[in-house]
């Protein structure tokens, strides 16, 4: 019982600081990042933040062994690599969603599948993984742009796929320019924690 | 008697001799040494002379260049201060003239408008749109028109009781009404993002030249009448070549607007 409480206290307090964290990076966007445009794009903080949080956390599933991958149908295999995204990037994601549908006429459906996405990439097991973390950036922010145009075209909107072409690089390109500064951090405290839970254990 | 005396004075002038040996003797030391002494210590004397005003100079230079460091920091501390100050006032200058200028708009325009003020700009690169400090509270309505002193900028598309979100006039979805007052050409103006907006299907062989003023038409009672919208950069035939393309650049820079005037819409 009181290491129930404990623990969900512990979560409670995770979820504390990323609600913190997603309103802070929320606000920066909004009122500091928005006033500077470099070559008439703006970087895209909080979709930079959703990728480096998936590619840090990354999934809860365990990795299969060899054993069960020996035994495991091509089918079995494909559905448990579908399903080993990340569910809390997919959260950030769906909260920053929300966030961003109070001020553009759009639920941008590309925040949550691009959290769930980055989780694929895991590099909670890299040295050097900051360096890794930059094309990754760069490759999920092209494609959560690319699902933007794409959800944007079917609501009906003019010109998507023009204006991708003009946006999606340097966008992406200025997103790893920050990708480092956030994972770096990120990394840090889910090290920690990984660490505290060890020792607790 | 008369050897004894001699010999007295003998002996006397023996030791009167001696006397005057040794005064010669120490003259002849002592002189030269006094000497060499005197200038020994005058040599000393003007050797610590000259040190003590060395080390006086050094100590008041040191003290002199310690002082003007210190007035300098103070300077420049004041200088960077009167600089924040100026940079301050300059820019409370530049909105009051705006302010001013909107007022006059204000009382220019003969309907209900709301001064309000650009808090935030949307987060992504697909939507060009604004947040307004101003909502329902203040009688705006969605539809209403947002203009500056410049030109026009917008137009509200959602509102909340303390805030509004405004769609620039850059946002491909935003249309309004534009005439080019030289020909009495109307058009509706469409915004293209970063690039300039565009009037479509204008009839061919209408003589349109680079630099004609486009303003606003005012017909349905959301812009007010001939408000300048922009000015013609660019005519060229469209895709299909049946019509002609307009390209007009904006006369407000949409991406750095802070005090704006929303009127809302007409009754009728």
């Amino acid at each position: 019982m009181i290491l129930g409480s404990m623990r969900s206290r512990k979560r409670l307090g995770e979820i504390s600081i990323a609600a913190l964290l997603v309103l802070v990076v929320w606000l920066i966007q909004l009122a500091l990042l928005s006033k500077f445009r470099f070559g008439d794009v703006l970087c895209n903080l909080p979709l930079t933040m959703i990728i480096v949080w998936g590619v840090t956390f990354g999934s809860p599933m365990p990795k299969p062994t060899n054993d069960e991958l020996r035994i495991s149908t091509l089918p079995a295999i494909l559905l448990r690599q579908f399903l080993s995204g990340s569910p809390s990037g997919a959260i950030i994601g769906a909260f920053f969603a929300a966030l961003a549908s109070s001020v553009i006429p759009a639920y941008p459906l590309a925040y949550p599948i691009i959290g769930w996405t980055a989780g694929y990439f895991s590099l909670k097991n890299f040295n050097q993984a900051a360096f890794l973390c930059i094309p990754l950036v760069v490759l999920l922010s092209f494609l959560g742009e690319t699902i933007m145009a794409v959800q944007l075209s079917i609501m009906g909107r003019h010109e998507v796929f023009s204006h991708l072409a003009m946006i999606s690089v340097p966008e992406a390109l200025l997103n790893a320019l920050i990708a480092p500064i956030l994972f770096i951090p990120m990394r840090g405290w889910f090290e920690f924690s990984r660490w505290r839970q060890m020792s607790t254990e | 008697m008369a050897v004894r005396n001699e010999s007295d004075l003998e002996a006397q002038s023996q030791s009167v001799a001696e006397y005057l040996f040794l005064i010669m003797l120490v003259l002849m030391v002592a002189v030269p040494i006094s000497g060499m002494a005197l200038s020994v210590s005058s040599w000393f004397s003007s050797i610590y002379a000259k040190g003590e005003y060395q080390f006086v100079s050094t100590k008041n230079l040191a003290e002199q260049l310690l002082n003007a460091s210190t007035r300098i920091r103070t300077l420049e501390s004041k200088l960077a201060q009167n600089e924040l100050e100026l940079a301050r006032l300059k820019q409370e200058s530049r909105d009051t003239n705006r302010l001013r200028s909107l007022l006059g708009l204000k009382s220019k325009a003969g309907r209900v408008t709301v001064s309000a003020e650009v808090v935030a700009r949307n987060p992504d690169n697909w939507f060009e749109q604004v947040v307004i400090d101003k909502g329902s509270n203040d009688q705006i309505t969605v539809g209403s028109a947002v203009i500056s002193i410049a030109g026009v900028v917008g137009q509200v598309v959602r509102v909340s009781e303390h805030d509004s979100v405004v769609r620039l006039a850059t946002d491909p979805e935003q249309k309004e009404g534009v005439l080019i007052s030289k020909l009495g050409l109307t058009g509706t103006l469409v915004g293209n993002n970063q690039n300039a907006a565009r009037i479509d299907y204008v009839p061919i062989g209408t003589n349109v030249d680079v630099g004609d003023k486009v303003v606003t038409l005012g017909k349905a009672g959301i812009f007010p009448d001939n408000h300048p919208v922009g000015t013609v950069a660019a005519v060229r035939r469209d895709a299909n070549g049946a019509s002609m393309q307009i390209d007009v650049k904006l006369s407000e820079n949409c991406y750095d607007i802070s005090q704006v005037l929303v009127l809302p819409p007409l009754a009728n």
